[in-house]
């Protein structure tokens, strides 16, 4: 695990701390975003409504693929990977370190909203009562979260590494990320109708806790299947082109 | 001597090329090993199939004892590496360069904290430690890409054209550090490099290749004898036409040529000039000064490269 710390150390160094802190703005921009303009905007139900969990969740998505792009295809476009990986550090470490650091700044951004969200609600409602999200939609987010980050690490990672640049990275995990939500949100409305009213009924009966073991059960599968491939996609020998 | 680098029959193709081609070498430990060859030889090809970072196409490679295909990553915790690009995080510190690779190597902090200092200050680089990278020259650069090739002591080290790109004086530096941190840490390089200067100046054995296969091993004046005779210069006036047509004739000498005021005699082996240039002093020549000199390692390699090409 020191490997994948070390690795971690050098990303977030690299891509956040650097230059004057060359990456906070962004961070600073979403934390503006997720935990005052949206908070002010929906109020107490941002953190009371069980489905505004999934809102939440979608936060780390976008900063999470913003520092990934670099991961691989970052380090070969200026040169630094032929010596990474000339270096002591495992295939699984460098991977791991790589997803990770990624994942876990998404992650944290989110959680940090969260948090500045709730001060955002709490100072602009003036109500006699504190406001905070209910227990179980705090289980909901801080699992479905992580999930979602790290998903979307391991589909990244290989974009990154299969890509010449930065930039083309960035572009293929883009428009995956389009694709996916909009394709989401519309792909619905060609369902039949009786299709859809039936998962509706469905969904209505379970509860908070048991709608996010569902979704956090299927998003496990899904990021067990995309490390697996992550791992098995990453070749010392077939990395530097 | 123990044997830091062994191939026997490598191969490496990419498509329609064969980037090396059964290529068989033995690399003693403990010497500065120069490679030479010309753009596109395969150089960089060797050090990233030593590394493991390619994989042969065919035939065996041994480094520091360990097969380059079953246990690469032994090899790559026990050597270092310069490799074609000088490898920096241009977005980070100089320090943290380091401290980011003496952490890979595990280093504990109190020895990394002491080592990145040492050398840092060997290379005349501690008092701008904090500088970004990218701000930096390119023998700066290059200092720092050497320091932290060495940062955790490895046992071998692979140095790809470290003074490639440098002016004169940034090369000359960087290799007389190079030079003195290999002495004092008793590392066995292997450097590759077109510089036939440098090669000279640091190596204690080259080898030469071209297009992918081995075409000379040795100490440099192995190859010097391989290749090289002697010859006899000579400087002075009054060298008439009469006198060359004698000394063509002598059988010491096998050609020779006037260049202005310099007379150059190759000579036929090792022997005794003394007759030479009593024939040269007696025929009323004046002669100004007379030096013996074999050929530089420059004159041997182009004759290399010419012998492949034939």
């Amino acid at each position: 695990m020191s490997d994948v710390a070390t690795l971690i150390w050098k990303e977030w160094k690299e891509n956040l701390f650097q230059r004057g802190f060359r990456g906070l703005p962004s961070t600073l921009i979403t934390l503006a975003v997720f935990g005052v303009v949206l908070p002010l905007q929906f109020g107490a139900a941002m953190l009371e409504s069980p489905a505004m969990m999934f809102v939440w969740s979608w936060v780390p998505l976008f900063l999470t693929a913003s520092i990934l792009a670099d991961a691989f295809a970052g380090e070969r476009e200026r040169h630094t990977l032929e010596t990474l990986l000339a270096s002591r550090l495992s295939n699984t470490s460098i991977l791991l370190g790589k997803a990770l650091a990624s994942a876990l700044y998404g992650y944290l951004t989110m959680l940090a909203s969260v948090v500045v969200g709730t001060v955002s609600i709490n100072i602009a409602g003036a109500r006699d009562r504190l406001v905070l999200m209910a227990p179980d939609i705090v289980v909901g987010v801080v699992t479905i979260g992580f999930l979602i980050c790290w998903l979307t690490a391991t589909i990244g990672v290989q974009a990154s590494m299969r890509s010449a640049t930065a930039k083309q990275a960035q572009q293929i995990m883009t428009t995956a990320i389009i694709v996916i939500i909009f394709g989401g949100m519309y792909g619905v409305q060609f369902l039949p109708r009786e299709l859809t009213a039936e998962i509706s009924r469905t969904l209505a009966t379970y509860t908070s806790f048991q709608l996010t073991a569902v979704v956090a059960a299927a998003l496990s599968a899904l990021g067990v299947i995309t490390t697996v491939m992550a791992v098995k996609m990453f070749k010392r020998t077939e990395t530097i082109i | 001597m123990v044997e830091a680098i062994q191939t026997e029959g490598l191969t490496k193709v990419y498509g329609p090329t064969t980037a090396l081609d059964d290529f068989t070498m033995r690399v003693p430990s403990g010497i500065v090993f120069g490679f030479l060859g010309p753009n596109g030889a395969g150089k960089t090809t060797t050090i990233r199939l030593l590394l493991g970072l390619v994989e042969p196409t065919s035939g065996d490679a041994a480094v520091l004892g360990y097969d380059v295909r079953k246990e690469p990553h032994m090899i790559r915790g026990l050597s270092g590496a310069l490799l074609e690009h000088n490898g920096l995080y241009e977005r980070l510190s100089a320090e943290d360069n380091l401290e980011f690779y003496g952490r890979v190597w595990r280093m504990p902090r109190s020895d990394r904290r002491t080592r990145i200092r040492e050398l840092m200050e060997h290379m005349g680089l501690w008092e701008r430690r904090g500088d970004i990278v990218a701000s930096w020259s390119r023998g700066m650069k290059q200092k720092l890409a050497i320091s932290r090739a060495l940062l955790h002591g490895p046992e071998l080290v692979f140095m790809d054209e470290p003074t490639a790109g440098l002016d004169p004086i940034a090369a000359v530096s960087l290799r007389r550090d190079l030079t003195s941190l290999v002495k004092k840490e008793s590392v066995t390089v292997f450097l590759t490099t077109h510089n036939l200067d440098e090669a000279e100046k640091i190596c204690d054995e080259v080898a030469v290749i071209n297009r992918g296969r081995l075409v000379a091993k040795g100490s440099v004046e192995e190859l010097r004898r391989m290749k090289g005779a002697d010859r006899l210069i000579v400087k002075g006036r009054n060298i008439g036409d009469d006198l060359l047509s004698r000394l063509r004739e002598r059988e010491e000498v096998s050609d020779l040529y006037l260049k202005d005021s310099t007379l150059v005699m190759e000579l036929r082996g090792k022997p005794d000039v003394s007759g030479l240039v009593n024939m040269i002093i007696g025929s009323g020549s004046r002669v100004e000064e007379v030096r013996r000199d074999s050929a530089s390692l420059e004159e041997v390699f182009l004759g290399l490269m010419e012998d492949d090409r034939c």
